[in-house]
């Protein structure tokens, strides 16, 4: 695509005025006209010249006086009166009125398109100033400041309360749970026996089917995409940068600054018009460890820090709604800060999206870890995350099963987000719980093959944390969902039903339950068949054997497969091991029920950065970038 | 709909077909010692008293659990259970051929059926029908295992990886000689890798493979361990010497064919490495077997290539005259397989050809005699686990006194036996005593049991009746 007349004349302007040199010039040049960007886009996914001087340029271009918003701060009042979603949409605020009634509009876009809208919103008798983007959104998120910060807590739960986490348990749950526990004790009270034995029936079927059922979903999900992911990568070589829409990076991170060159380095790695990119680094605002960290990388224009401000409950979900009111693209994606992706992905995404039904509304890309041989736990970890987003997710997805959405990497229709009060605040995987939101509104979430590295953790304690938080929140997404039972059948289908009890339910379930039979298994180890046959009576106990042993072979088994797919061979054996893995989920999830019951919304932060690939990584990502600036 | 309904009676058609081949020998006297065993087995967890506590083994679980549940289903048959079973396995076995080679191998509709009736008549097929369920689970372990191996090779995916699994389970888990077959295979899975797998660990990638195989056995000892039963009594069968010609010979029936099979592609890897490892695995497990003698018939060790063969001519080219070629290798495979079943220097194999072309099987005639001899009678104590031949003569064990009951328990545990009829096998002299009611009265080998006087006697029974009536 053709340089546009304006762009060229910047371009002059900045060479002239030496601004830029030619190498600089011509090579931004061919980037826009690659792109199909303005000059000035391009510039800002470069660090030839600072934002500052850059829009100083712009304003002197177009005769424009140039402001500096953070000294001289506009007026939140005034701000407030008009619709922030048109401000933002067309980067203009204004920012004060003179006594004579002459409103002055900032804009970061001067031009001929944003004069007209200038006119159109805030009439004729308008000062137009030129101010960089940085400090127009700040004076947004300044002036919106509790508006926002209100909605991103509470959108969902006020217009969608069903969906929303906010309650933990609804009347008619407690009624449910109460009716349960009395007929549990009654049955114990009259008939002990004939009780457990029921109890033990119960289980024991359910154990059955959740084995079943993971063994089908590996079987469906590790032949499911071997087509289509082919289909994918070819469409995704052959699109043109040019046609690529707007993508929103959300980066939501807390107390985390030394892992962030990971992150920056993997997106100017993408391959994708990183003048197409709007990247949030989303902060808490008290968070100013991570700030200055942000600020001192001295990133490129198209990353800006979002500072969310404070309240409760502090999580992900709520600094995320926040930003969202601020994204720009037509896709959103979540990374984590010491996220890598693959240089594809967004593309694939995108290619994906061009090849799916038009009800798709997410695409959940694979995550796994480029520390994984790091100790036990990594190793288990990365078994873990092969079985679940290489051969799980796929199947089902096949199975028309609602998918709980992994931490990082989903990629969303930004106008299906911003349509479902995107996340939950309240629900501690809130990831998981939009996906099976997604399903529930008619939506369909994709599985492609494109990964995402992260960080695995290393130490137990902060897995523990980690994976508890993950637990509370399946049961918080369990809960949620299986409010209106009726409803999540006629939605998901009886298949859909079936696979989010055995998968969401039967993760938090298999976790509760294990040192219960652990524990018969021990008694029965010690003390021999005459203490628990009574409650075992012959096909139970045949069950419960097939259950011991089938059952856990296969899952022992299936987490040896998982990694075949990228020829881990090296880690099959550690499968072995996976009992021990099992010991830990346990913990974990007897830690997330008494949160859940205690301490609903709390966010367990998951410490990042101990690894010692991470130190690696971030040495290589500062390198690969001070070598790019040179 | 329509389909599935044509398909199932096809299926019920084939299965009859197969059950009127296995009737046809034992109408002529014929009936496989593992079939015997199984079914005997089958009739007296069945049908025999609620005390009878087994304690012969119970490997291979996947044909003993399924005659259970076919006797359950079927008490009362005089249709050997086993043999059903077998022709179910038969049966449902040409289908996925059929369908593997016309859907998957592109071969037209016509030549998959000619190929599949030339595989059904071969001596090696037949007889591995007549041989039990055992040996048609080891040819469908076989047969997944192969095709397994191959995709995992092609695509390298987890479906592949679980089929190859799987296939080792069922030759495992369906037959003792299924062991050797996972043995054989063991340094042959290398070959058929595909680089990258092996490039990170070949230590991986084998303890992956057969991990399956290594839980399911020791997920069975423990049940053994908690049942207190015994997993495998006797793992070797009868051992039959065999000179290296006449293995020669046994091999000559089936190898040929799949070596031919195999090295029609040859130019392509990533083909032929996973099969040369597939027959590999078969020859291995042949080859041990020649020292643990866990299959006591070289031609049943050697039946499971037959599965190779399926796979490897699914995976032949699309190219001219595929087809004709298909059809002259099966055939020349069949016409060596029917010469070697006659030259087999195993008795039970030249028994059953015999009983095909219609020759009365001699060696069964003992058991026809004594049976017919006790068919009136009851009361008649014996030992079932060591002479289940009488259990499937009659059928049932309504006339037999077995462990379990009473008088049967009492006699064994230092009482005097107080049955009607006792029934032994005759011994040889210095030959080791197997039989229990033997070994609790020795005296029977003299005839000098007091209270029992012999009324029978052959080649390998004896029939003691009570003759005092003081109780």
């Amino acid at each position: 695509m053709a340089l546009d007349a304006e762009s060229e004349a910047i371009g002059s302007l900045l060479l002239d005025r030496g601004a830029l040199t030619v190498e600089q010039l011509d090579a931004a040049e061919d980037l826009a006209e690659d792109w199909n960007v303005s000059l000035v886009k391009v510039l800002l996914s470069r660090r030839w010249l600072t934002a500052h001087d850059l829009y100083r340029e712009i304003a002197f271009y177009h005769g424009l006086t140039l402001v500096d918003l953070i000294e001289d701060r506009a007026d939140d009042d005034l701000i407030r009166q008009y619709d922030p979603v048109v401000m933002n949409q067309y980067m203009t605020v204004p920012i004060g009125r003179a006594e004579d009634g002459t409103l002055t509009v900032a804009t970061s876009r001067p031009g001929p398109r944003t004069v007209l809208h200038i006119r159109e919103v805030y009439g004729t008798g308008v000062t137009i100033v030129v101010a960089s983007h940085f400090d127009v959104s700040w004076q947004l998120q300044r002036a919106f400041r509790e508006k926002h910060s209100h909605e991103a807590v509470f959108a969902l739960a006020e217009l969608d309360p069903d969906m929303s986490a906010q309650n933990v348990v609804t009347p008619p749950q407690i009624l449910v749970i109460y009716l349960l526990v009395s007929a549990l004790l009654l049955g114990l009270a009259f008939a002990p026996v004939a009780t457990l034995i029921v109890l033990n029936v119960f289980l024991t079927i359910f154990y059955t089917g959740n084995f079943l059922f993971k063994a089908l979903l590996v079987w469906l999900g590790g032949a499911a995409q071997e087509t289509s992911s082919r289909a994918i990568a070819a469409e995704a070589s052959l699109l043109r940068d040019e046609d690529l829409p707007i993508y929103t990076v959300l980066v939501p991170m807390f107390r985390e600054p030394e892992v962030l060159p990971i992150l920056a380095q993997a997106l100017r790695n993408l391959d994708y018009p990183l003048a197409k990119l709007d990247i949030k680094i989303v902060l808490e605002e008290g968070d100013h460890e991570t700030i200055d960290a942000a600020r001192k990388l001295d990133l490129e224009g198209v990353f800006e820090i979002i500072r969310v401000p404070a309240s409760h409950p502090q999580t992900k979900p709520k600094a995320c709604n926040f930003a969202l009111r601020y994204a720009q693209g037509d896709f959103l994606v979540i990374f984590d800060a010491e996220d890598k992706p693959e240089p594809d992905q967004l593309k694939k995404v995108i290619a994906a999206f061009n090849q799916s039904a038009p009800n798709t509304a997410c695409i959940q890309c694979r995550l796994n870890y480029y520390n994984a041989r790091e100790n036990w736990l990594t190793r288990m970890f990365t078994l873990d995350y092969s079985l679940w987003f290489d051969l799980m997710l796929p199947g089902l997805e096949r199975l028309g099963v609602p998918i709980p959405l992994g931490g990082t990497s989903n990629h969303f229709r930004m106008d299906v987000l911003r349509e479902l009060n995107a996340w939950d605040p309240f629900n501690v995987t809130e990831d998981a719980d939009l996906g099976i939101r997604l399903t529930q509104k008619g939506y369909r979430v994709g599985v492609i093959d494109s990964t995402t590295f992260e960080e695995a953790n290393v130490s137990i304690p902060n897995w523990v944390r980690q994976r508890s938080r993950w637990i509370k929140g399946y049961m918080q997404t369990f809960l949620v969902h299986s409010r209106r039972p009726i409803h999540l059948w006629q939605s998901v289908g009886t298949a859909g039903v079936f696979g989010f009890i055995f998968f969401i339910g039967g993760t938090v379930l298999s976790g509760l339950l294990n040192p219960v039979f652990w524990s018969i298994f021990a008694i029965w180890l010690i003390f021999g068949t005459e203490v628990i046959s009574p409650y075992f009576p012959l096909p139970v106990l045949y069950l419960s054997l097939v259950n011991l042993l089938a059952g856990n072979g296969l899952l022992i088994y299936l987490t040896m497969v998982a990694p075949f797919r990228r020829r881990w061979t090296d880690l099959a054996p550690w499968g072995i091991t996976v009992v021990g893995y099992w010991v830990l989920m346990t913990v974990a999830s007897y830690k997330a029920l008494s949160q859940l019951i205690f301490n609903p919304f709390y966010w367990e932060k998951t410490q990042h950065g101990l690894s010692k690939h991470t130190a690696n990584e971030v040495a290589e990502a500062s390198a690969e970038a001070t070598e790019a600036t040179q | 709909m329509i389909r599935a309904a044509s398909w199932s009676v096809g299926f019920v058609a084939l299965t009859l077909v197969l059950l009127l081949s296995l009737g046809w020998t034992e109408a002529n006297g014929f009936i496989s010692m593992d079939v015997t065993d199984l079914w005997a087995k089958s009739i007296i967890q069945i049908e025999g008293p609620a005390q009878f506590k087994a304690t012969d083994a119970f490997y291979p679980p996947v044909p003993y659990a399924l005659s259970l549940l076919g006797q359950a289903l079927l008490t009362g048959t005089q249709v050997p259970v086993p043999f059903v079973l077998s022709a179910l396995v038969g049966a449902g076995l040409l289908v996925l051929w059929f369908l593997n080679l016309r859907d998957t191998g592109r071969f037209s509709g016509f030549t998959s059926a000619v190929l599949v009736l030339l595989l059904a008549l071969n001596p090696f097929f037949l007889r591995a029908l007549a041989d039990g369920p055992e040996m048609m689970f080891c040819i469908l372990g076989t047969w997944l295992f192969a095709r397994g191996i191959v995709n995992l090779r092609l695509t390298g995916n987890a479906p592949d990886m679980m089929k190859v699994a799987v296939g080792l389970l069922v030759v495992a888990l369906s037959d003792s000689f299924g062991l050797m077959l996972c043995l054989g295979a063991m340094p042959f899975m290398i070959v058929a890798a595909r680089p990258s797998m092996i490039a990170a660990s070949s230590t991986g990638y084998l303890v992956a493979m057969f991990y399956p195989v290594a839980a399911a056995v020791g997920s069975l000892m423990f049940v053994s361990l908690i049942f207190d039963s015994r997993l495998v009594p006797l793992l070797s069968e009868t051992v039959v010497p065999l000179t290296s010609s006449q293995h020669m010979i046994v091999l000559l029936g089936l190898c040929p064919a799949a070596l031919v099979a195999i090295l029609r592609n040859i130019l392509m890897p990533r083909l032929f490495m996973p099969l040369l490892a597939a027959v590999g695995a078969v020859l291995g497990g042949y080859t041990l077997n020649t020292f643990f003698h866990v299959e006591g018939d070289p031609a049943m060790a050697i039946a499971p290539m037959l599965g190779v063969l399926v796979a490897a001519i699914r995976f032949w080219p699309n190219l001219s005259l595929r087809e004709p070629i298909a059809i002259a290798l099966l055939s020349f495979s069949l016409v060596s397989s029917v010469l070697v079943t006659r030259y087999v220097a195993h008795d039970e194999t030249r028994n059953w050809a015999r009983a095909m072309v219609g020759i009365e099987n001699a060696a069964s005639r003992p058991d026809r005699e004594v049976i017919s001899f006790l068919r009136d009678k009851s009361e008649i104590m014996v030992d079932v686990e060591k002479s289940p031949e009488i259990v499937i003569g009659f059928g049932s064990v309504d006339q037999l006194v077995i462990a379990g009951q009473p008088s049967y328990d009492w006699a064994l545990e230092g009482g005097v036996p107080r049955t009607r009829y006792i029934v032994v096998p005759r011994q040889a002299e210095g030959q080791a005593t197997a039989d229990r009611i033997l070994r609790r009265f020795p005296q029977l080998k003299q005839s000098k049991l007091p209270g029992y006087g012999e009324v029978f006697e052959n080649s390998q029974w004896r029939v003691f009746e009570r003759s005092n009536e003081w109780n």
